[in-house]
Order: structure tokens, then C-alpha cells, then sequence
């Protein structure tokens, strides 16, 4: 962004300077980060539109097609011991690990983000902000979640909220040094000198230039959640069933696994896909911004 | 130097304390009287009195809190009401697993994920330095039970190359202890190391570019002397950096990986005392996670200064 800033004020105005054509070249020249957006764009519109694109209700049993291969006629992933379709139960699953990544992207936004904000820009909301960070990250996430699910009940939201908290001390520390860093910038001093307060500053001068750090922050967040989700489902902690979950689909293959290996396989391979898009997107991202190589935290 | 210290160690006891009100507030959210589970099919109003008197539940709220603190300092957590064991002896048990599991892995995943980074930064633009990118992209997107789930079925029952299942004491065996617990280690580390090999490729790359590397080179240092003498030895900085803030995410795993391989660790234990509602084990658990959280930061950090003279200087 310091490059960014710089072109734009030190160089003669040509086309080629600007920082969102620098961008969107650099972006269309990476061939795994635009392959990681396509699969993305697919994942996501199969997750939603599944109710349509699915070949058969999620819960549909039919004892009479146990454990089909797969590339059976009609199952094209194959069937679980129940005769459940694979490819329509994880097309649902699929959906239900985007909701709760996406929401609990927006939990950590909506806390971190502000908070952050203040942190970088005052003394006392910094001292605050370090040591809430300090607490919550002495509760393991997932023992934080186990303790959430016990006293309200395991579900979509709960798994969503518990991942969300627990990835606010990431958000919150990327906003923290983003906002001290701009604060201290010359255009930001001109602008004070200009009569402009603090709360202008940090929502017109602030803000808009930490959004790429923040995006890039939410497609490492993103994996981080849909893992996480997956997990808290497997040991029945996250999305109960009958709704379909892949992390519920291979706690369910455990038992299988001799029989109907693809049980266990698929609905793994479904997970691996998507974070592996998010992880390769966010890497052409930050490629693409010039921001440093941040670590996963 | 000390007073960096006695500032980080003031810092974690606040942590702790915070967290052991948190703790202690939220298992008393929990729904469902202890009281009234423990005292069984007979819900007889005086027995349930007496047993919230035994366990000093018709205490004000701030007196509970500093009666059980003041006893969890003398190590005794209260018993566990689904095996009637002293919390403290079910901690004394699981704790050394966990531990054990932890230290394993970070020393595994430290090492692959060193060791791909730079080997990724040496052959820059050539198939290792792809290889390690590919690497840790996939280590990062494989969810670690799945990654334990398949090691057991096709690698464990089918191969027989490791036990599947339980754990071997480290008094009664080191071989046993490494081999029941090589394979969970190996797997809870991928991410870890996925992180690091990104780190530490980073940092080298820097490193290969900057002008105290030059200098040594000009010095006639060996190849093998300019990467891990010095190159490497800057990025250790940042690994125990590292290793510091994805210990939380490997107390999680940990926790899983436990489940899945059948550990008898804290991890587990958490788990079953969550499904059973044993408030005293939560509570116990959590707060010791929290205690073990802290000092092993503390102790990453006190590393982190002897690693790094600048820091030591600084003050």
C-alpha cells in the first residue's frame, strides 16, 4: 500500500500507474490464484444453488442402494450406508461450511475490526485490546467451542459464533498495526492539520486503506472456519444432524471404512478443495496487493 | 532484560486470573444443577441441601470463587462427579500426554517446516522451491482428523506399521511413548510446519538478499556454514515467534488428535467431561490449559531474547 501511495502521488499520470490496473494485471497473470477463483466461483454457486443441482434430497435413505460405488448410474459419488446420495449430501455440506465460514468472518470483522481501530489509536484501548487478546487466546478455540456447545446447545450458529470469537485476536492485531501505521503517515497529519477528528481520520482515511490487508486477512480466516467447522461437526459438536455436514459425513465413514472407503474419502477431499482455493486466492491476493507475508495466526 | 520479564510474567498471571473468573462464571451459566445430578434418582430436598452445602453451593457467588481458588492453589480441583475421582489425580494422569503430544509435534513440525523453508529458499524458481510451496498450501487446507482418520484405516490397520490406538507411559518405554505418539505428532504438525515453511522461505529469501550474507560469503564461509550458521539462525527468531502463536490452534488439534487416536490426554478428557456435564473437570481442564498456555508463552519468550541479542540489549 506504501508502494501504492507513492506511485500514485510520484509518478505522471499514466494509464498503467494506476494501483487497481497494477492490480487487476498482476491478478489476471496468476494462473493459480484466477484457477483457485474459478473452483471458488463453482464451490460456491453448487453450495447455494445445491437444493436445485442436487440429484437427490440430502436425507433421502433408500435401503435398496447401499453402498453403491462410485459411478454407479444416478450416484455418481456413490451412496453411504444408508443409501444417501454422496455428491447431493455434500453439495449441502459444502453450503453449510461456506454459512458458517462466511459468518464467522463477519462475528470477527464486526468485533476485531473496531476494536482494532481504537487500539491502534489510543493508549488505554490498546492496553485493553492486548490483554482481551491475552484471555482469549488462553482458551483453546476448539475447548472454547466444547464450552459453548455444552451450555447452549450444539448448532450451525453456535459453531459459527465460537470459530468467529476465536478468530478475532487475528483481525484485531492486523487492524492494530495497520491503524498505527497509517495514523502516523504525513497525509494523515495534513489532514488533522486540516481540523479533521479522530473518528473521520480512522473512517475516511484509516479504514479504506486497510481494506486489502483485511481481505487478504479473510481468505486465510475463511479455511481457518470451514476446518474448524468441520471438526467441531465430526466429534457432533458443530451442525447436527440430519442436516448434512462433511465433517458429520466422515465421522459417519469411520465405521465404514473397509466396506465404503469413498465415504470417507469424498466428503474429505470436498474440504481439502475448498480451503485449498481460499489458501492459493489469498496467496494472488497478497501477491497481487505487495503486502507482506503474514503468518497464519 | 528482568524487567521485560517480571512485565510479560505480571501480564500472564492477569491472563490466568481473568480467565479462571471467565471459566468460573460460565460453568455456573451452565444449565442444570449439580447438585441435583449428584444426588441421583432420590431428589430429596434435604439431601440436595446437604450435598450443596458439601460442595459449598449456597455460598454467595465471590466467596465460591475465592474458596475454589484458594483450593485450586493447594492442587485440589474437587472431585469429579461422574468417576467420584479427585479432578487433581484425573489432571496428574492426562496432562504429561498432552504435553508430551505437544512438545512432539512442535520439535516435528519445527524441523520439516524449517528445513522445507529453506530448502525452498536455496533452490529458488526450481522444482524444491515449488514442491514446498505446494507443500504448505496442502497443509493448510487438510483438516487433521481427516489426515488422522485416513493414517489409521489404510496406513495403521491395513499396513500395520504403527499402533493404532492407546499409549505407552515414557517411564515404562521411550520407544513405546515415541511410537504410539510419532504418527498424532506428525499429523498435528502439518500445519504448524505448513506455516513455518512459508515463514522461514521468507525469511531466507530476505536473508540470501542481504548484505551481512554477502559479507560472509566474501569471508570464505562454506555454503553448508552461510545457510544454517546464519541464514537459518535469523529465522529461528521468527519460528519460536511463530511456534507462540499457534500453540492455542495445537492445544485444539491436540484435542482431536487425542479422540481420534484414542491418547489418554487433557484433550480428551475435556471433551468427555463437556459430553457428561462434569462441571469440576471443565473447570479444572480449562483453567490448567490457561496456566499451561501462559507459562509456555513465557517460556517462548524467554527464548525468543536469548535468541535475539537486539531484544536483550533493548532492554
Amino acid at each position: 500500500m506504501v508502494a501504492a501511495a507513492t506511485a500514485q502521488v510520484g509518478s505522471p499520470p499514466v494509464k498503467e500507474a494506476t494501483p487497481w490496473r497494477r492490480f487487476r494485471r498482476r491478478m489476471l497473470s496468476n494462473r493459480f490464484g484466477m484457477g483457485a477463483l474459478l473452483v471458488l466461483l463453482v464451490l460456491v454457486l453448487a453450495g447455494v444453488l445445491s437444493p436445485i443441482v442436487a440429484p437427490h434430497p440430502p436425507g433421502d435413505a433408500n435401503f435398496a442402494t447401499v453402498f453403491q460405488h462410485p459411478g454407479t448410474v444416478g450416484y455418481v459419488l456413490g451412496t453411504d450406508n444408508l443409501g444417501r446420495d454422496i455428491l447431493s449430501r455434500v453439495l449441502y455440506g459444502i453450503r453449510a461450511s461456506l454459512e458458517v465460514g462466511v459468518l464467522a468472518v463477519l462475528i470477527a470483522f464486526v468485533i476485531g475490526v473496531p476494536s482494532g481501530l481504537l487500539a491502534g489509536a489510543f493508549r488505554t484501548a490498546d492496553v485493553i485490546a492486548s490483554r482481551g487478546t491475552d484471555l482469549l487466546l488462553a482458551f483453546p478455540f476448539l475447548i472454547m467451542a466444547i464450552g459453548v456447545a455444552a451450555i447452549l446447545g450444539p448448532s450451525l450458529m453456535i459453531a459459527a459464533v465460537a470459530i468467529g470469537i476465536g478468530a478475532v485476536p487475528s483481525i484485531l492485531r492486523v487492524m492494530r498495526v495497520e491503524t498505527a501505521r497509517i495514523i502516523s503517515l504525513d497525509y494523515v497529519t495534513a489532514a488533522r492539520a486540516q481540523g479533521a477528528g479522530t473518528l473521520r481520520i480512522l473512517s475516511h482515511y484509516v479504514l479504506p486503506n486497510a481494506a486489502s490487508s483485511l481481505i487478504v486477512r479473510a481468505t486465510v480466516i475463511m479455511p481457518g472456519a470451514i476446518l474448524g467447522e468441520s471438526t467441531l461437526s465430526f466429534l457432533g459438536l458443530g451442525i447436527q444432524p440430519p442436516m448434512p455436514s462433511l465433517g458429520g459425513m466422515l465421522a459417519d465413514a469411520q465405521q465404514y471404512a473397509e466396506q465404503a472407503p469413498w465415504m470417507a474419502v469424498v466428503p474429505g477431499a470436498a474440504i481439502v478443495l475448498i480451503c485449498l482455493s481460499f489458501n492459493t486466492l489469498g496467496d494472488a491476493l497478497r501477491d497481487a496487493l505487495d503486502l507482506q507475508v503474514v503468518s497464519r495466526d | 532484560m528482568l524487567r521485560r520479564f517480571l512485565i510479560k510474567f505480571g501480564q500472564g498471571l492477569l491472563t490466568v486470573f481473568l480467565a479462571s473468573i471467565v471459566v468460573f462464571l460460565a460453568i455456573r451459566a451452565l444449565p442444570g444443577d449439580p447438585a441435583e445430578t449428584m444426588a441421583g434418582e432420590d431428589q430429596n430436598p434435604a439431601v440436595i441441601a446437604a450435598i450443596r452445602a458439601r460442595l459449598g453451593l449456597d455460598k454467595p457467588m465471590p466467596e465460591q470463587y475465592l474458596l475454589y481458588m484458594w483450593h485450586a492453589l493447594h492442587g485440589d480441583f474437587g472431585t469429579s462427579i461422574s468417576s467420584r475421582v479427585p479432578v487433581s489425580t484425573l489432571l496428574g494422569q492426562t496432562l504429561p500426554v498432552t504435553l508430551q503430544l505437544t512438545v512432539l509435534t512442535m520439535v516435528c513440525g519445527g524441523i520439516v517446516g524449517m528445513l522445507m523453508g529453506s530448502v525452498g529458499a536455496y533452490w529458488r524458481g526450481q522444482w524444491p522451491e515449488w514442491l514446498s510451496s505446494v507443500l504448505s498450501l496442502v497443509g493448510l487446507s487438510v483438516p487433521h482428523f481427516w489426515l488422522a482418520m485416513l493414517a489409521i484405516i489404510y496406513v495403521g490397520t491395513t499396513m500395520r506399521l504403527f499402533p493404532v490406538s492407546g499409549y505407552t507411559p515414557l517411564h515404562e518405554s521411550l520407544g513405546g511413548n515415541i511410537g504410539h505418539l510419532i504418527v498424532p505428532a506428525l499429523i498435528l504438525g502439518s500445519a504448524l510446519a505448513a506455516v513455518l515453511m512459508r515463514q522461514t522461505r521468507a525469511n531466507m529469501l530476505d536473508a540470501f538478499g542481504a548484505e551481512y550474507i554477502l559479507a560472509v560469503r566474501a569471508k570464505g564461509a562454506s555454503e553448508s556454514r552461510v545457510v544454517i550458521g546464519h541464514a537459518l539462525r535469523n529465522s529461528l527468531v521468527v519460528a519460536v515467534t511463530i511456534l507462540g502463536l499457534e500453540l492455542g490452534g495445537l492445544l485444539s488439534g491436540a484435542a482431536v488428535i487425542e479422540q481420534i487416536f484414542g491418547l489418554p490426554g487433557i484433550g480428551r478428557l475435556a471433551i468427555n467431561a463437556v459430553f457428561s456435564r462434569d462441571y469440576p473437570v471443565v473447570q479444572g481442564v480449562v483453567l490448567v490449559v490457561a496456566v499451561s498456555y501462559v507459562a509456555i508463552s513465557l517460556l517462548l519468550d524467554v527464548l525468543y531474547t536469548v535468541l535475539d541479542p537486539r531484544i536483550r540489549v533493548g532492554g
